[in-house]
């Protein structure tokens, strides 16, 4: 049983296929998990819904559903839109 | 008529995840998945979000949000919610604390129910839901926070 990233693996193969993926990959994935995550908190917090966050931004109903979907690449372009919409921080950049 | 086992693949203080293992395979569905798509040049990208996505759930829960429906609206199957039109996974989503791994792949047709292959992953799952259900009925195995018990050594006829 190894541990790759926190996890004990009890199976070998997917032991072996976590650790094939890279510490780039991994962060990237990281860091949009992370955003997205953010995006539903503050939904959550101020009560409304995709649809909501759709109209706020003028994009489709699609293209934000898959703001929340795993792997999705955002933009900093699509990050400034979503936090101008929402009026709150999503990604702060350290000074 | 298929025979059907559960095994566990891992489990944290939060999350279990469990695959099926048909006619007495010790390898799993999903690991069956992993090593099927794990040279696959053309879906590398969605094969590692799908490898990394299960690892987030195992951390963090296996919340409703991370998966659409597939299926019907009677059974508890979903598909890992990944943004991307090309590859599948297919599970039971039991609990925010328990999921079910099946077995998936490429997405080459509008629906799954078009493609045979697909259509076959999910009609596993469907039909081994109702036999967990049944089983769950019937008491042979319990299903508590983040862990089925009875499943060891019990294979269940699909």
């Amino acid at each position: 049983m190894k541990t790759v990233n926190n996890i004990q693996y009890h199976s070998s193969i997917l032991e072996k296929a976590a650790s094939s993926i890279t510490p780039q990959e991994r962060a990237s994935f990281d860091l949009n998990f992370g955003i997205s995550e953010r995006i539903y908190q503050i939904l959550q917090e101020k009560g409304m819904s995709k649809r909501d966050l759709a109209r706020l931004t003028g994009k489709k109903e699609s293209e934000v559903s898959r703001w929340f979907m795993f792997g999705h690449n955002f933009t900093c372009k699509t990050i400034a839109l979503i936090q101008l919409a929402l009026g709150e921080p999503i990604v702060e950049v350290k000074k | 008529m298929k025979t059907v086992t559960l095994k566990t693949l891992e489990q944290t203080d939060n999350v279990s995840l469990y695959s099926i293992c048909f006619d007495g395979n010790a390898i799993s569905e999903y690991e069956a998945f992993v090593e099927r798509f794990k040279e696959d040049a053309k879906l590398n990208n969605e094969y590692k979000t799908i490898l990394l996505a299960i690892e987030k759930i195992v951390a963090v829960g296996a919340f409703e949000r991370f998966f659409r429906p597939e299926g019907k609206m009677s059974d508890r199957v979903a598909a890992l919610a990944i943004d991307s039109r090309k590859l599948r996974l297919y599970c039971l989503r039991i609990s925010d604390q328990i999921l079910i791994l099946g077995n998936g792949g490429e997405k080459t047709t509008k629906t799954y129910e078009e493609s045979e292959e697909l259509s076959g992953y999910v009609m596993d799952l469907q039909a081994f839901d109702k036999l967990l259900l049944e089983a769950q009925k019937e008491g042979s195995i319990t299903i508590e926070k983040n862990v089925i018990t009875g499943i060891e050594g019990k294979v269940f006829q699909l």
